[in-house]
């Protein structure tokens, strides 16, 4: 077992600055997407991040998986710089982060097969494997995200986006990565399809021992899953805290409009 | 479930089949009645231009000296008539199809395999790679592509081959930048940013994700492509710079009909009709598949 | 019960709709969106539509305005103030249309043509249905402006949709709603693509059309929160059918059907303290 105070992944002064087209003549100005920021991830927990749109919560997601680069800052895995890192380094620490994306459509390849879509990353990562311990691989995780084996040749674009979403999670989940990444994963769904997912989730946490970043605008799904909170605006983080202790009582201005502008379900009696 | 049950049970599930994207254009595609008209008239016209001339009675360069200028009748077996030099009109015409439709097919071909290769490349890759290879295409765009043809063949000779692959040289431009385009807004799917996520090599993601997504517009635009090169080569034979006779191209026998119309009409009625009703297919066909596989209604 | 509240209130009936039914026809054969759908709003309410997507909670309101997609048609009536949106011819349909009845869409980022400025936006639908002249319909533009609280400033007038935010477009679009003093504004998830700051503030706007203006509402949402917190009476949608209505207090405090029930314990339990 693992120490369970261990750093896993560390931030620190991430920056990501880019100019702003002004038009020909005008001077441009840079944005500041992701400015400054320094958080670390301990082995186990469910890390929230939380913001309104262009806080660059997304773009933080995106950073750290080295989807775009970075304009300063240092990203570490493990205690070691992420930039020093050869090819297969950086292969095997892909292997063990990986994410979920909000659109469940949006995330799978329209032109492949449900089973073919789950395989990608076998093939990348275990090439070695035989293709009927690849499909008994794919068939066990189908198995665990809840979704039936008759769903192996179906496409996309016959599943519910619920299900779309399950098959995301299954393909990040197939090489048994440490950490996984949601970039707002149940925004797009129905309430109920929410709660099943966040359930799922939590399930697969325990049971594939992860370690989760959950990204979301939405405060209600971050209180329910979250053991700490970051809360993004600009590009700026303004709190860093427990979830609990966040809720209950929140320091920053913002951090308290943003909790106090979400609509409660209780009606007042008319 | 024991594992016996268990494998049994997923071989079943491995047995049912999805509806893809593809099955479903299909379907949609044999709904279109013109479609489905076009792409029966299209396939007839290319069995005959292949299998007619075998069991026709005459040669394409035999000359019949004592029936020249003849006007289609049943009793010679110059069912279309014959030209100046007494040759079965019928059977030149389905020689010339031959000729033009393989143009159409393989010229596209080429100009496809460039196109898309240099497409997806500079797509994908975006940045400085990007702007570079497309400065190359504007270029090229600019040239007068008459005059480049010209050089190829004066360089290289009046070849077939060589005509085959100067239309596709000049085609292959269109394409660029057509999948270009598509490349670009498919490269910011999620889809994509997930394989590139999972670490999965550049050109894999080429290979399996983008190009069969690009497809679709593809094999759209191949379809009015064909017709324009078909075009295209009759052009340049109306010009003398396409094919030699004997050898005969749909182009060629309209730019001689037309000299002959008003002595001999079915020397230009013929062959212009079976140009018109398949270059009219191919842009039936070709609404009917944007419509199937593009189809904003559903 | 309905019908007896509704001849307690004859006189303050708005719209009334009985035995509504939307059809498609798709390559797969005619598939119903809208079962069977009655409801009626009164003037100065608010009634919201809850529902998850596939409900038919939005194509129930298309059919009633119209917007129905081409392969889409309806039957059953929608009185509003004695006269059938649903029988009645295009053009007389019109007459209502944006002007007694305004439609707020969900996305206010593709809700506004992006090449005319927002004062024409604005006064088109002015001079369209009332005959005002230009100068005329700007001026109201202006008032109107304040009403969705933005400042009634020239440079917003001149300004084009993409230099504007989300949240200032949807107030632009509510704007232009309520630029012919409409009876019934029909809004069909007007926050879902905004934070949850800019959401209080359009639905405090909400609040102050049917409180101070006494404009009857119509709020579909698949935000139970939304509901909760603007509306009077709500109707809970599934599958084309109206599962349950009832005062809102009502319905989502003691539901009776098992749907409501299971919508209710998918929010998370936090907010409920």
């Amino acid at each position: 077992m693992k120490d369970k105070s261990e750093e896993i992944l560390s931030v620190d002064n991430l920056k990501l600055y880019y100019p702003e087209s002004a038009g020909l003549f005008k001077s441009s100005n840079t944005i500041k997407a992701v400015d400054d920021v320094s958080f670390k991830l301990i082995n186990g927990e469910t890390l929230g991040i939380v913001g309104e749109s262009g806080s660059g919560k997304s773009s933080i997601c995106r950073l750290i998986l080295s989807l775009v680069v970075k304009t300063s800052g240092k990203i570490s895995w493990f205690g070691n710089d992420l930039d020093g890192y050869t090819k297969k380094e950086m292969k095997d620490f892909r292997k063990k982060v990986q994410i979920i994306f909000q659109d469940p459509y949006g995330s799978l390849d329209p032109r492949m097969t449900i089973g073919s879509i789950i395989k990608e990353p076998l093939d990348i990562f275990n090439g070695q494997l035989s293709k009927q311990e690849k499909e008994e691989k794919i068939f066990q995780l189908m198995n665990d995200v809840g979704l039936s084996n008759d769903l192996f040749n179906r496409y996309p674009h016959e599943l519910s986006g619920g299900q779309c979403q399950r098959v995301g999670i299954a393909r990040a989940l197939i090489n048994e990565p440490s950490v996984l990444i949601c970039d707002e994963p149940v925004s797009a769904l129905d309430l109920s399809i929410q709660a099943q997912i966040l359930d799922l989730l939590n399930d697969l946490k325990s049971k594939y021992n992860l370690t989760l970043i959950f990204v979301s605008h939405d405060l209600s799904v971050i209180k329910a899953i979250c053991d700490k909170v970051l809360v993004l605006k600009h590009g700026i983080i303004i709190e860093n805290r427990n979830t609990d202790d966040l809720f209950n009582n929140p320091k920053d201005d913002y951090t308290k409009k943003l909790i106090s502008s979400v609509p409660s379900p209780i009606p007042l009696a008319k | 479930m024991n594992k016996q049950e268990n494998i049994k049970a997923i071989e079943i599930s491995k047995t049912l089949k999805g509806r893809s994207l593809w099955v479903d254009a299909r379907r949609r595609l044999f709904l279109n009645k013109a479609a489905v008209i076009s792409l029966f008239t299209l396939i007839i016209i290319s069995i005959v231009s292949v299998f007619g001339p075998f069991f026709l009675q005459y040669n394409f360069s035999d000359t019949d000296w004592g029936s020249i200028y003849q006007p289609p009748s049943f009793e010679t077996g110059h069912y279309l008539g014959t030209d100046g030099n007494g040759r079965d009109l019928l059977v030149r015409i389905l020689h010339g199809g031959r000729l033009s439709l393989s143009i159409g097919l393989i010229a596209t071909f080429v100009s496809v395999f460039i196109g898309v290769l240099y497409g997806t490349i500079a797509g994908f890759f975006g940045g400085k790679l990007d702007i570079f290879m497309m400065r190359i295409v504007e270029i090229l765009y600019a040239m007068p592509y008459l005059i480049f043809v010209i050089i190829l063949m004066v360089v290289f000779g009046r070849n077939i081959y060589f005509l085959f692959i100067a239309i596709g040289a000049v085609e292959w431009l269109t394409m660029a930048r057509i999948v270009r385009g598509q490349t670009i807004s498919l490269k910011e799917k999620e889809f994509i940013e997930t394989s590139k996520a999972l670490g999965q090599s550049n050109t894999l993601i080429i290979v399996k994700h983008i190009i069969p997504n690009l497809a679709g517009p593809i094999i759209v635009y191949i379809t009015l492509m064909v017709p324009s090169v078909i075009i295209l080569e009759s052009f340049l034979s109306f010009l003398g710079l396409g094919v030699q006779e004997p050898l005969t191209s749909w182009g060629v026998l309209i730019s001689e009909g037309s000299r002959e119309m008003e002595t001999a009409w079915w020397l230009l009625i013929f062959p212009g009709s079976f140009m018109v009703i398949t270059l009219a297919s191919l842009n039936f066909i070709g609404d009917g598949l944007r419509d199937a596989i593009d189809p904003k209604e559903y | 019960m309905q019908s007896i509240q509704k001849n307690i209130k004859n006189s303050d009936l708005l719209l009334e709709v009985n035995n509504l039914n939307v059809f498609f026809d798709t390559a797969d054969g005619k598939i119903q969106a809208v079962k069977d759908v009655n409801l009626f709003i009164n003037k100065g309410e608010c009634l919201g539509i809850v529902g998850e997507s596939g409900s038919g909670k939005t194509q129930t309101f298309f059919s009633i305005t119209g917007l129905l997609s081409s392969n889409g048609y309806c039957n059953g009536s929608a009185i509003f103030k004695d006269f059938d949106l649903i029988s009645a011819s295009e053009d007389k349909k019109r007459e209502y249309l944006g002007k007694s009845i305004g439609f707020i869409f969900q996305d206010p980022m593709t809700s506004l043509t992006p090449h005319m400025k927002i004062g024409e936006q604005l006064s088109e639908i002015a001079t369209f249905h009332d005959n005002l002249s230009k100068s005329e319909a700007l001026k109201r533009a202006l008032n109107v402006l304040d009403i969705v609280k933005l400042p009634k400033s020239r440079n917003l007038i001149n300004s084009y949709p993409h230099e504007l935010s989300g949240g200032m477009k949807q107030r632009i679009m509510i704007a232009i709603s309520l630029m012919c003093s409409p009876e019934l504004i029909i809004a069909d998830e007007p926050t879902t693509a905004l934070d949850v700051t800019t959401q209080s503030e359009i639905l405090n706007i909400f609040n102050d059309l049917q409180k101070g203006m006494g404009i009857s509402i119509v709020l579909i949402s698949h935000n139970i929160g939304v509901i909760a917190e603007t509306s009077d009476r709500v109707m809970v949608m599934k599958g084309g059918k109206v599962v349950e209505k009832g005062s809102t207090f009502d319905v989502l405090t003691s539901p009776k059907d098992e749907y409501t029930k299971h919508l209710l314990s998918c929010i998370p339990p936090w907010l409920e303290g």
